[in-house]
């Protein structure tokens, strides 16, 4: 019994770290999959000026999750509501917030809200600078996520491996 | 006819409004909005002005008191709400002035010109619409059909009138009529016009009324549609690809306009088209139509007016100026 708990003890701690550095890939893998959407939504507007609300569709069906059910919310919801007389930011605001369900990194999805509303207001050119600059920041995110999870993944894992090790040891 | 395709996109105390005056809806012409002036209403050719509480009256002299009052802010809504939250989309209608709604609404836009050497690049600051009910009228082009058969052939038509007679309306008519095909009378005999496929130029949207490219008006079972297409490249794209046998386009008026509808007569296409005019000699003064009508291309020519209401056919001249 007292080496089954000892045995619980170490996995437990252990999986701690392993677990924490896995959450430092989730996010930097998200960043990935919310830049490629970025991409594919400039490429809407710059090659078919798809309108916005067909154009978050279209990004919904072909990004991964998780963006993909923010994008198609935004798309079926832009037309529907704009109808009933609710404006873009109030969408887009309660779109960002359901974000934080599966993206809790507030600091990623804060320039995510202030670039996307910026858009449909301004002419094609701007539209394509703005989701530029987004695009950039998220690259940006992106090398220090991966930097991050460079460094403190690997210390997470060890930290987890060294604490379930000693209180092992504690208790023997 | 309930409106509901022109107030979707108004905001909301103004649909309440013209919900609450009660409008009628099939003798509807347009509704001009202006910021910070009155909202006019026409219907059967008089203007109405509308009131804050919802009713719509006639104009007393000089401006009239309790008025609903537009704010420039209602009309960027009526922007936001058309254009989907997605002006970049429609930088095309803008330079050119209008919108296209559901149901071939036409919403005239204007307000200060962006140019760049010398050619309208946008507009901004928009401050005055201009919404044109449109009315799809099946059957009006029944009276005439007809008339533009010869020996079970369709003929060659030029369809003139002044703006806002129906030429547009008679148009997409014939269209539904000569695609689905039609019964008619030649030399006292019971005749079968079958259907032929047509396809349709619709620069402005408003034959078809598209939306994501699927016609919302009725242009009958063998018609394609070219959606925002310019006319001339219109017809070009047609040829190539569809092989219609007929070609129906609105508005012709410029000389690419001309030489496409010849190169469409040479591949053997029978040409429905309308242009602005009041009468045969208006347009043999302006210079473009007057070579075009030298040579002698269309079959056909229907004179619309506004005498006894939109769409009154005046009279219909062969090539050779015999009236039939």
């Amino acid at each position: 019994m007292k080496w089954a708990g000892i045995t619980i003890i170490f996995l437990s701690c252990s999986g701690g770290g392993i677990w924490a550095s896995l959450i430092l890939e989730k996010r930097k893998r998200q960043i990935s999959t919310l830049r490629r959407a970025i991409l594919f939504l400039n490429r809407e507007i710059d090659y078919r000026l798809t309108p916005l609300s067909e154009a978050f569709l279209a990004v919904g069906n072909s990004c991964e999750k998780p963006w993909d059910s923010f994008f198609l919310h935004m798309g079926e919801t832009l037309g529907k509501e704009m109808e009933e007389g609710k404006d873009f930011s109030f969408l887009l605001s309660e779109a960002v917030e359901n974000a934080i369900k599966f993206h809790p990194w507030k600091e990623d999805l804060s320039f995510l809200k202030s670039s996307l509303l910026s858009l449909g207001q301004l002419d094609k050119q701007m539209q394509l600078s703005s989701l530029k600059l987004l695009e950039e920041a998220l690259a940006e995110a992106e090398q220090k996520a991966e930097t991050e999870r460079q460094q403190k993944g690997k210390l997470y894992r060890t930290l987890g491996l060294c604490f379930g090790f000693l209180l092992a040891l504690m208790c023997l | 006819m309930q409106g509901t395709e022109i107030l979707k996109v108004l905001p909301e105390s103004m649909a309440d409004a013209i919900k609450k005056a009660g409008p009628d809806w099939e003798r509807a012409e347009e509704i001009r909005i202006r910021a910070k002036r009155p909202l006019l209403f026409y219907m059967n050719n008089e203007e109405y002005v509308l009131k804050r509480e919802g009713v719509l009256v006639q104009p007393e002299r000089g401006r009239s008191n309790n008025c609903y009052i537009t704010a420039p802010e209602e009309i960027e809504k009526i922007i936001d709400k058309i254009s989907g939250h997605s002006l970049y989309a429609y930088q095309d209608e803008l330079r050119q002035g209008f919108f296209t709604l559901e149901g071939g609404h036409r919403v005239g836009i204007l307000g200060k010109a962006v140019t760049e050497e010398g050619k309208i690049k946008t507009l901004k600051y928009l401050s005055f619409l201009n919404i044109r009910i449109a009315h799809e009228k099946k059957g009006c082009g029944m009276e005439i059909a007809s008339r533009l058969v010869k020996e079970k052939r369709p003929c060659h038509t030029l369809i003139l009138s002044p703006p806002g007679c129906g030429k547009t309306t008679l148009l997409r008519d014939l269209i539904r009529l000569f695609s689905d095909g039609f019964d008619y009378e030649e030399h006292q005999k019971r005749c079968w016009f079958p259907g032929r496929s047509i396809g349709v130029v619709d620069e402005r949207s408003e034959i078809g009324a598209s939306i994501r490219g699927i016609p919302t008006n009725d242009l009958g079972m063998r018609t394609d549609l070219l959606d925002g297409c310019p006319k001339a490249e219109g017809i070009f794209l047609l040829l190539r690809s569809m092989a219609p046998e007929m070609i129906a386009v609105d508005e012709i008026g410029s000389e690419k306009d001309f030489f496409a509808i010849k190169k469409a007569v040479n591949s053997g296409c029978t040409i429905f088209a309308t242009a602005h005019g009041s009468s045969f000699s208006e347009l043999e003064k302006k210079p473009v139509f007057a070579s075009f009508l030298k040579e002698n291309i269309f079959e056909r020519y229907v004179l619309l007016s506004g005498r006894r209401g939109k769409g009154t056919v005046e009279k219909i001249e062969t090539r050779e100026a015999d009236s039939i």
